[in-house]
């Protein structure tokens, strides 16, 4: 449904994203991930036909962004960052506006309208003025007016930022509801929102991208049981000297919980290709020691996100401060456009 | 088309919810009633009735010296005149916000995603701006009435010459609008885009006192008569007609939205 190949673009000297490619199938929802200025809207904006790619190639629901423009513009909803709407307007009189300038008109518009406010649940504030609104409505609002030409592609940008908690769940999973058979892109970068909407994940820095899988593969390939915590309450036993005497163990770290409870926390490194969680906890028990808990170290997508961005700071050959500069530089620029 | 008619009735109905609209009519009302009231009007009849004293007391002399009172001729072209200039100082008010805010608010970067052209954006919200203008070109046809109503019989107001100023003052509004639309569409603050507007039209105005004053000479002297919007209104005010002037109203027009639309664009390219 996306298709999008080496594209790059440079605001002056400065390369907002370079060489990016990547694809989202039909019904697929992908996150976007990427810290502030990593050119996550950049990308989307070169999607929606905001501005021209320097290089490179993209397809939207089989359309060309640079030469059928029109084509995907009509088969698009998009959500803007900042969620700008005609804050003068009622909700029903800003989504009629929208649906017109979609090209929708007479019975079919308002056929359409009807559907967005109903599916983004805003019929009790229909004909509110949109800056009588609280933030999470106008969210809704945003989202509607994404919608109402029945979009094959959704991109949202950021569409839960500076929302509050109980807002952010009703976002996310009316997002979810609403993809439905739609491609969806949104970016973001809250890691819980990825893990909790999308199927697929492309982490972005810098311009450049990461690392582009599934959210299942990121999590697998990163998660084994040779990481394990355990928390104990020993009575004073020498609860290292079990766990050192089990056989393939190969290390045992004790943890400071900072709590004076009577309660020790052990980080245990075991052999990769043995499970042996279940010798451990045998072992402890064995030795009559209150086993309180046992976890592997799950390898969460904020360390995989972490691990791949410190990574590609380390192999980064310019200093650190001209870095810090050009990404600033970036954000400015999307901050101006 | 039916993204133009969504977004000129949007521009008309913000003009009245802002309330930009019944500040620039009404001030343009008290001002130009003031005008053509005390300045005008009031002068006029007191002619008249000097002009008739002065025929009763039958002195020949006097009587040739005093021009026979013509409504017309004497009144209109100074009337528009004036009106062209609180023009001016309202014009920059009904286009300082037309395209800035879009950029301020955000706004545009839907606009530049929807599947509509950017000509037809710029059209509805200059169309927009024509509509409310248009308030004020009513008013004046009202003024020009009012005489007719004053005097029996009436027969004091020549259409034809009254057509040709309303048509002069409307094609200067139109061309004053349009320069404003190219300073909306170049900044996001409103403020810059009228005083850039405000700068531009009490510049095209005072441009045109330097060829009377004698102070140039030559080409100088021939672009300083050209250029100044005012002074190419003064015919179609006096009820003459040029090609050559409408032709230049036109040009501005034409010339002013193609700049706000290049304006437009460039953020494509501009990075």
């Amino acid at each position: 449904m996306i298709e999008v190949q080496n594209l790059t673009k440079n605001y002056g000297p400065v390369a907002a994203i370079k060489n990016v490619s990547f694809e989202v199938g039909k019904g697929e929802i992908l996150g976007f991930l990427g810290p502030n200025g990593a050119g996550k809207t950049t990308t989307m904006r070169i999607l929606t036909g905001y501005f021209p790619a320097t290089s490179g190639s993209a397809k939207v629901a089989g359309y060309d962004v640079f030469n059928q423009i029109n084509e995907v513009r009509k088969r698009i909803g998009y959500l803007p960052e900042n969620v700008p709407l005609y804050t003068d307007m009622s909700v029903k009189g800003y989504l009629n506006l929208a649906a017109q300038m979609k090209g929708l008109s007479g019975s079919a518009k308002k056929k359409a309208v009807d559907r967005v406010i109903e599916e983004v649940g805003l019929i009790q504030m229909r004909s509110r003025l949109i800056k009588k609104l609280s933030k999470g409505y106008r969210q809704r609002v945003g989202l509607a007016q994404s919608l109402v030409n029945n979009p094959e592609v959704l991109i949202l940008d950021e569409p839960t930022v500076g929302l509050d908690p109980k807002q952010i769940t009703d976002i996310r999973s009316l997002i979810k509801h609403l993809a439905g058979d739609r491609t969806v892109i949104l970016s973001t970068h809250i890691l819980p929102e990825v893990s909790m909407t999308c199927d697929k994940v492309t982490i972005i820095n810098r311009g450049q991208i990461v690392v582009s899988d599934t959210l299942e593969n990121l999590t697998k390939r990163s998660t084994d049981f040779s990481e394990i915590s355990v928390l104990v309450r020993d009575h004073g036993k020498d609860v290292g000297s079990v766990l050192r005497g089990l056989p393939g163990v190969k290390e045992v770290k004790s943890v400071e919980t900072g709590k004076d409870n009577g309660t020790r926390k052990f980080d245990v490194s075991l052999p990769q290709d043995e499970d042996l969680r279940g010798a451990v906890a045998k072992a402890i028990t064995g030795a009559d020691i209150e086993l309180l808990e046992m976890a592997s170290r799950q390898v969460t997508l904020e360390e995989i996100f972490i691990r791949h961005i410190t990574k590609e700071e380390d192999h980064s050959p310019e200093p650190e401060a001209n870095e810090t500069a050009t990404a600033n530089s970036t954000e400015e620029e999307e901050a101006s456009e | 088309m039916n993204a133009f008619f969504a977004m000129f009735k949007r521009e008309l109905a913000h003009y009245f919810t802002s309330p930009i609209a019944y500040v620039v009519l009404i001030i343009f009302s008290i001002l130009s009633g003031w005008f053509y009231v005390q300045g005008f009007l009031l002068p006029y009849s007191l002619y008249c009735q000097q002009y008739d004293m002065m025929q009763m007391q039958a002195n020949p002399m006097m009587a040739q010296q005093m021009p026979a009172p013509n409504f017309t001729e004497l009144i209109v072209p100074s009337l528009f005149s004036t009106f062209s200039i609180i023009l001016i100082f309202l014009v920059p008010l009904l286009t300082m916000r037309l395209i800035s805010e879009e950029k301020r608010e955000g706004t545009i970067e839907l606009l530049y995603t929807y599947p509509v052209s950017d000509l037809q954006v710029i059209l509805a919200k200059y169309a927009a701006a024509l509509v409310i203008f248009l308030f004020t070109v009513l008013l004046c046809a009202i003024y020009l009435y009012v005489p007719e109503l004053l005097k029996e019989g009436g027969g004091v107001v020549e259409w034809r010459p009254i057509l040709s100023a309303l048509l002069g003052y409307f094609l200067l509004g139109a061309a004053s609008i349009s320069l404003g639309l190219i300073f909306s569409a170049v900044t996001e603050n409103q403020i810059v885009s009228a005083a850039l507007t405000f700068a531009l039209l009490l510049f095209l105005w005072v441009v045109g006192w330097a060829p009377q004053s004698g102070t140039v000479e030559g080409v100088m002297k021939t672009l300083a008569e050209s250029v100044s919007l005012t002074d190419r209104s003064e015919d179609l005010f006096k009820g003459l007609i040029h090609l050559s002037d409408l032709v230049f109203f036109l040009c501005v027009i034409v010339g002013a939205l193609f700049i706000t639309m290049r304006s437009l664009e460039s953020h494509r390219w501009r990075g």
